[in-house]
């Protein structure tokens, strides 16, 4: 069993700290994706779970052992790099047995392990070929393999698949999250693809900065955002956010086009930002009691929908409409269902 | 510089760097050192005692017009062997350039001058200059030219100075039709359509855009006609006919080690080292940065 | 090229072949005078095209040498030269890998001392700083031996930087999934950074190899005693032993041998060559 456990992690580079106290729990076989901006820190966690960055202050454990000052190879950890990280005048084989032969396992171990990563990963016509004889997918078939291979407790990904072309990669993510499965490891992942984060997580956690921003489901992440970053760093195109006032009993001004509707339980009173997504809005091409009148941009067609670039008021405003919807043409009104209007204190960033 | 990822701190790379850092203050700081202070000292002839005069040494130096004279022929040594194995070298390399196939032959069938010694390449020059021997001097004789750079200082210059030329042809060649061969063929297929000629579109495109690369090997050059041409002058003329082709580093040999005079012999190893720093200064910094397009 | 007019490559392909043909022809002349008997050989004009004693020079020359006294025969000079750039060449490659390693993967105290030490021997070449490494040398005892005649060239600022260089371009990633495979710093230098640097090594032996093969100054110093002759500066003994009356085709024979192995080498291995060439400058 393997959890791990990343308690007050703090990380500086001389006098800049990057990590500012990061928690997070991970419980045994969890698929924990650590998404966020390039910069926010992510790649830095994972190497400090993986023993490649020291950890500044804070404990990090794997199973029931803190791992602070253990070397990466007795950690039990196996970690697949962006650029892969083969060793480029090894064969395929020799790839993956090298760190087994660095534990000095005997040769039919190794022979047997790697073997069996090979047919589980489709590797086996190609054994004795050197990564560069190999094609992108098959190269992060065999990054996977050496990680396999090692039997590890707790898988670590550093942005897989950024260097895949996107149908691979769509493939690649069933994949990983297949085997993640069958060999019931807990896995952590790094990416800055919020669709990656989205599909594969368990549990999302969101970096910023330095800061968590919010761990949860994907269904909470994105439902229930808990800060205005969340709110716009997931989903595509991200939640609109309009500034103005709310007055604590059931209503939003917002400056040139006037009041709308929100929830009552909103006591909050004065500048906040009012949050919808795209996909959440109704849209009528008439005016009706409660609808708001929107100025018609521009449309991006996506065959599977459409999305409207419009204009609320004076705010940017965006709207995806299901194909299956005529796109009205003279005139063009939206409502805001209630639960899924969200608000932020601007100030904070924090969900109201 | 560093690997942003690196080992930790340990007596290893200590372990690593010490073999070549030994090294390197065994024989080539303490030696300098070394040289620079014997290069303030004056011993008397039989090595007994010595004196510390400053800078007297370097005062007699530049004040001695065999050691002017030296320096001045050597300046004028290496530029005519720079100046003739650039220009020979740049002109076969514009040749094999356009014959695009067969360029590598020609290149193999160039570059092994490269690999002889410079005392192997004065005597193959010096044998068939022989004055009661030599071909070229006996076909020389024919047109009634008489040829013996035992006793003539200018054509002992004239023998060296082919020697020398002879065997650097072949680096310079190398390099420039490398850089030849890197300028974009498009740039030459716009010219031409521009209507420039072969000839026009050598000057304008192809030579301008090697400039990085005739500097580098201008520099290269200099360093070989200073330092690497002993052997050379040792084989043919040993410095003579009276001293008519020593050049400098041959000087500090005759000097140290047939003269015995420590002091001015290191005080020229003093000016050698100046010179070479110099170079290689000018290497780094001037034309690194200026001369790269 | 972009015209098509073989006018413009016949006159190349003519200039070029004149141009090799100039090159090689002080080799042909001394091949030729390799192959006739040392009488023929004091008449001049010389002969420009092959006689029958090539085969019987060639032997006299590896096993007799001049035949004067203090003579050494090609086969001994040819052995000393050999081990010698062996030596140099292996020398400066080992010594310069471990420094670029320590230099470009540790961070440790006088790191850019150490760095600009090494950078120092490239303005110090044996030929400005002769007579007090001369004086070193024989205080330790090193005259006319083959430590005194390779450790004094054997520091490298220019290997140095080449495999700096080559170092730098391997990823950072490799060292990472190396220190979890458990590789050590000395595993990951033999396991993973010679491997990669392989073509590197021996494009560099070829050029140091010729280096150290052509070496003169700096043996003419060093050995006095007669077994330590190296071929290339047995050349000038042979020249100053016959003052008067030259044995031309020994001497050329042994011209010849000195000059084929480092030639064999460049023409043989023209690829390293090019790249160790072209490698060291940048």
């Amino acid at each position: 069993m393997a959890q791990v456990s990343i308690v007050d992690v703090k990380k500086s580079y001389g006098s800049i700290e990057v990590l500012h106290g990061i928690d997070v729990e991970i419980a045994h076989g969890e698929f924990i994706v650590i998404v966020g901006p390039s910069g926010c820190g992510k790649s830095t966690l994972l190497r400090m779970v993986a023993g490649l960055e020291s950890v500044t202050s804070g404990e990090i454990s794997i199973g029931e052992r803190v791992v602070n000052d253990v070397e990466p190879k007795d950690r039990d950890i196996a970690m697949v790099f962006q650029n892969y990280a083969l060793y480029p005048h090894m064969s395929v084989y020799n790839n993956m047995a090298y760190g087994l032969k660095l534990m000095k396992l005997s040769k039919e171990e190794i022979n047997t392990r790697v073997d069996k990563a090979a047919e589980l990963l489709q590797l086996e016509d190609f054994l004795q070929r050197r990564p560069r004889e190999l094609s992108g997918g098959q190269r992060q078939r065999v990054a996977m393999g050496r990680a396999i291979v090692r039997d590890p407790a707790v898988f670590l990904f550093d942005e897989p698949l950024s260097n895949l072309d996107a149908k691979l990669r769509n493939q690649m993510r069933i994949e990983i999250r297949k085997l993640q499965r069958d060999l019931d490891v807990t896995a952590i992942y790094v990416t800055h693809d919020q669709v990656e984060a989205m599909t594969m997580a368990d549990r999302i956690v969101v970096l910023n900065d330095g800061y968590v921003e919010q761990i949860g489901t994907p269904s909470e992440i994105y439902h229930t955002p808990e800060s205005v970053f969340v709110a716009s760093f997931m989903g595509a195109p991200p939640m609109n956010l309009v500034s103005g006032n709310a007055n604590g009993k059931g209503k939003f001004t917002i400056e040139g086009l006037g009041d709308i509707d929100i929830p009552k339980d909103y006591s909050f009173t004065g500048k906040a930002l009012f949050g919808i997504r795209p996909e959440s809005v109704e849209i009528f091409s008439k005016q009706s009691k409660g609808s708001y009148p929107l100025e018609l941009e521009l449309v991006e067609e996506l065959g599977a929908g459409r999305i409207l670039h419009t204009r609320l008021g004076n705010e940017t405003f965006t709207v995806h409409m299901p194909h299956t919807d005529e796109l009205p043409t003279n005139g063009l009104f939206v409502k805001f269902p209630e639960n899924a209007i969200h608000l932020f204190d601007p100030k904070s960033g924090k969900r109201l | 510089m560093l690997k942003r990822v690196h080992f930790g701190p340990s007596w290893l790379p200590f372990a690593l760097v010490a073999p070549q850092i030994l090294i390197t203050l065994v024989f080539f700081m303490w030696p300098a050192a070394q040289a620079v202070y014997q290069s303030f000292l004056i011993e008397d002839a039989f090595g007994l005692s010595s004196e510390f005069v400053w800078l007297d040494n370097f005062y007699e130096l530049f004040a001695d017009d065999i050691y002017l004279n030296t320096f001045f022929r050597t300046g004028y040594f290496s530029l005519l062997v720079a100046g003739s194995s650039l220009s020979i070298a740049l002109f076969l390399a514009a040749m094999a350039d356009r014959v695009v196939k067969a360029a590598l032959v020609y290149r193999t069938l160039l570059i092994w001058p490269y690999a002889v010694a410079p005392v192997l390449a004065g005597t193959l020059w010096l044998f068939m200059f022989d004055p009661t021997l030599g071909i070229i001097s006996y076909l020389l004789d024919q047109f009634g030219y008489d040829w013996n750079h035992k006793l003539r200082g200018g054509q002992a210059m004239g023998l060296v100075v082919m020697a020398a030329t002879w065997k650097q042809i072949s680096y310079n060649f190398l390099f420039f039709l490398a850089a030849m061969q890197s300028v974009p063929k498009s740039l030459l297929e716009a010219a031409a359509i521009d209507g420039a000629g072969p000839a026009r579109r050598f000057w304008t495109i192809v030579f301008p855009l090697i400039t990085p690369t005739t500097f580098f090997l201008l520099v290269v050059n200099i360093v070989y006609a200073f330092f690497d041409t002993f052997g050379i002058i040792h084989a043919v003329t040993e410095g003579g006919p009276a001293g008519q082709t020593t050049i400098l580093v041959y000087k500090v040999f005759t000097d140290g080690f047939i003269g015995l005079d420590l002091g001015g012999s290191a005080a020229q190893s003093v000016i050698l080292m100046a010179i070479v720093i110099l170079i290689t200064v000018v290497q780094f910094r001037y034309i690194e940065k200026k001369v790269d397009y | 090229m972009i015209e098509n007019r073989p006018i413009v490559s016949i006159v190349s392909h003519i200039v070029l072949i004149i141009g090799v043909l100039i090159v090689g022809f002080p080799v042909w002349i001394t091949f030729v005078a390799a192959s006739h008997d040392a009488l023929r050989m004091t008449q001049a004009p010389i002969p420009l095209w092959p006689g029958p004693y090539f085969f019987d020079n060639l032997k006299d020359a590896l096993f007799v040498g001049l035949g004067g006294s203090g003579s050494q025969s090609a086969g001994l000079m040819l052995f000393n030269s050999f081990v010698m750039a062996m030596v140099i060449a292996l020398g400066k490659i080992s010594v310069s890998l471990l420094s670029a390693f320590a230099i470009v993967y540790f961070k440790f105290p006088f790191r850019m001392g150490f760095f600009w030490m090494i950078f120092l021997t490239l303005m110090l070449p044996v030929e400005v700083r002769i007579l007090p490494t001369f004086e070193v040398v024989a205080n330790l005892g090193m005259l006319n031996s083959f430590s005194g005649l390779t450790l004094p060239l054997i520091a490298s600022a220019t290997a140095t930087f080449m495999f700096r260089q080559t170092f730098l371009t391997v990823p950072d990633e490799l060292l990472e999934a190396a220190r979890i495979d458990g590789a050590g710093p000395m595993r990951f230098f033999f396991d993973i950074l010679l491997p990669m640097s392989r073509t590197n090594i021996a494009a560099l032996f070829v050029i140091l190899f010729i280096y150290g093969w052509n070496q003169y100054l700096w043996p003419l110093l060093i050995t006095t005693d007669q077994s330590m002759v190296t071929i290339v500066m047995g050349i000038k003994e042979m020249l100053e032993a016959g003052e008067s009356l030259q044995q031309w085709n020994r001497i050329m024979m042994t011209t010849l041998l000195a000059m084929l192995p480092p030639v064999l080498v460049v023409v043989g291995m023209q690829k390293l060559f090019v790249k160790g060439l072209t490698e060291t400058e940048k």
